[in-house]
């Protein structure tokens, strides 16, 4: 609880707290020539960052240093030489941080005694490192700056890193009660619906029928309850991130062919599918957005008329815009913001059933894939639901 | 004070039938008439002010729940008044009475003369009648 209350109650225009203890920034200094090291303490002196003094490692070796950040994982900047037992040793070190250890954090300074050995440009993207320097440039103003922005990069990254994660905790704690408010309402409503039943069994003839109705009306508003916590609980579940995949947009109609095969035979729909173009995202969630949307389509035909449906899509730079097109009975303008509301409804229960969820599952499924969805409609001619998916996965 | 006809104006069928009994019970109503939607409700003003009062009585009172789906009741209230269907108190019910934009939207309607928590008891169509209808 403490993690979420810090989140939400915390004044975004306060200075956040600087991502080190006591005993100053930690920075490594890695160099096989001791000139260098005392050189740098030289240039350093002094040196403070948001009113925290620099606290000095010294490692001689890729080995020493590789051994001096597992046991300091709380370094904020390496200032590391290249050539050392090695041609490469500097980047064995890199591949270590980066690598195996996964830490995107900590800051690095390439400093290197021979230029042009490795194309800078390169170094730098290849291994992920964040500035770089020849030695016998570097003055104590230079290595001044140099620290100074790889020091508020890192606590930057450390802030947005901790906010990330007070996020996470909050999201997940709503999703849990959420979750565990859906399950823990079951029961009771439950025993309302068996207890009602009951009654009605075993006094019918002794309630009169205006108290029958009373009974009935209950089973009726349980049902519904059910129903509700129910959608409830899926729309929670819709927030646990599953992996991500190239999903192909094809096998992903044929499915919903197959599972929809009673809807479309029932209604004699024709679902119309042109070659469309694959997405990178959660394929189950993607799979339940095409589904509420082509069942939306079946299920708001229009009398008389025999539904058709057709898919389409458009590329937009690295987006897809897909759209469900239907000739259905259409949605009036003055809806078109709120019909993707949990619960909104538009029709009476009798008309269409029902809770409301379908569109606010696949606005949450478009948002957590960063896409947008929105809606294009003529009452009695059709409605055309657009919605943009990534055409690739983020990292290619 | 006695009213000839009130129009529940619902979505929840139980909730217009308790506020029949409620209404009944309290001896203070005569004819109880009910619409599950805005667009009905709009249809029976229609009929009863336009063209036939005889099988569609003129209601004295309309209880409106504020939270109907499809056409909402801000929305019917508007289209009551560009039909000129207007005329008869309102009292606003809904199931939380909490939700601010609901007295935000009630101050441009002065047909809305009261709020009240669903569902009513037969001590509250009293209460109501006896503040409204005196």
């Amino acid at each position: 609880m403490a993690e979420s209350d810090e989140l939400i109650f915390h004044d975004e225009a306060a200075a956040p707290e600087p991502s080190v203890d006591a005993s100053g920034w930690k920075v490594l200094v890695v160099d096989d020539e001791p000139e260098v090291h005392w050189v740098t303490h030289l240039s350093l002196e002094g040196f403070l960052y948001q009113e925290q003094p620099l606290t000095f490692i010294e490692a001689y070796s890729a080995a020493e240093a590789i051994a001096c950040i597992d046991a300091n994982p709380d370094i904020a900047v390496v200032l590391l030489d290249v050539v050392m037992e090695t041609d490469n040793a500097g980047f064995k070190v890199v591949e270590h941080i980066r690598n195996t250890l996964a830490n995107r954090t900590m800051r690095i300074i390439l400093r290197t005694g021979q230029p042009g050995q490795a194309p800078a440009r390169q170094v730098v993207r290849d291994y992920d490192i964040n500035d770089y320097h020849n030695k016998t440039d570097l003055s104590a103003e230079k290595m001044h700056i140099a620290v100074y922005t790889a020091l508020s990069m890192f606590d930057h990254l450390q802030t947005i890193a901790r906010r990330e994660q007070q996020l996470h905790a909050a999201y997940a704690e709503i999703e849990q009660l959420v979750y565990i408010a859906s399950h823990d309402l079951r029961e009771p409503l439950l025993s309302v619906t068996t207890l009602s039943q009951r009654l009605l069994d075993m006094k019918r003839d002794q309630i009169d029928p205006e108290g029958q109705r009373c009974i009935e009306y209950i089973g009726t508003a349980v049902k519904r309850m059910s129903q509700l916590v129910h959608d409830l609980l899926d729309y929670s579940k819709l927030g646990q991130p599953q992996p991500s995949e190239v999903v192909v947009f094809s096998d992903l109609v044929d499915e919903l062919r197959e599972d929809m095969a009673a809807a479309i035979a029932s209604s004699g729909a024709e679902l119309v599918c042109p070659s469309l173009p694959n997405t990178f995202g959660e394929r189950q969630k993607i799979k339940l957005l095409l589904q509420n949307l082509i069942s939306n389509a079946i299920k708001y035909r229009r009398e008389g008329v025999t539904p058709r449906i057709e898919l389409g899509s458009e590329r937009n730079g690295p987006e897809i815009v897909y759209s469900v097109r239907d000739n259905g009975i259409g949605i009036p303008d003055v809806h078109h913001r709120r019909i993707f509301d949990v619960f909104f409804r538009l029709h009476h229960r009798d008309e269409f059933e029902g809770t409301g969820i379908g569109l606010a599952h696949c606005n949450k499924v478009v948002a957590l894939h960063g896409g947008l969805i929105w809606v294009e409609s003529t009452p009695n001619v059709g409605t055309t639901f657009y919605f943009t998916l990534p055409g690739k996965s983020p990292g290619t | 004070m006695r009213l000839n006809c009130i129009l529940l104006v619902d979505d929840d069928p139980a909730t217009n039938f308790l506020h029949r009994l409620a209404a009944l019970e309290s001896g203070l109503v005569g004819e109880i008439r009910e619409a599950l939607s805005a667009e009905s409700a709009l249809e029976y003003l229609r009929r009863s002010l336009h063209r036939d009062a005889e099988n569609y009585p003129v209601p004295e009172l309309i209880l409106l729940d504020v939270n109907l789906p499809g056409l909402n009741s801000w929305q019917m209230l508007q289209l009551m008044r560009e039909e000129g269907l207007a005329m008869t108190p309102i009292i606003c019910i809904a199931s939380t009475l909490d939700h601010p934009s609901h007295r935000e939207h009630a101050q441009r309607f002065p047909e809305i003369k009261d709020f009240f928590s669903k569902p009513l008891s037969k001590n509250d169509f009293a209460l109501l009648i006896e503040k409204h209808f005196r």
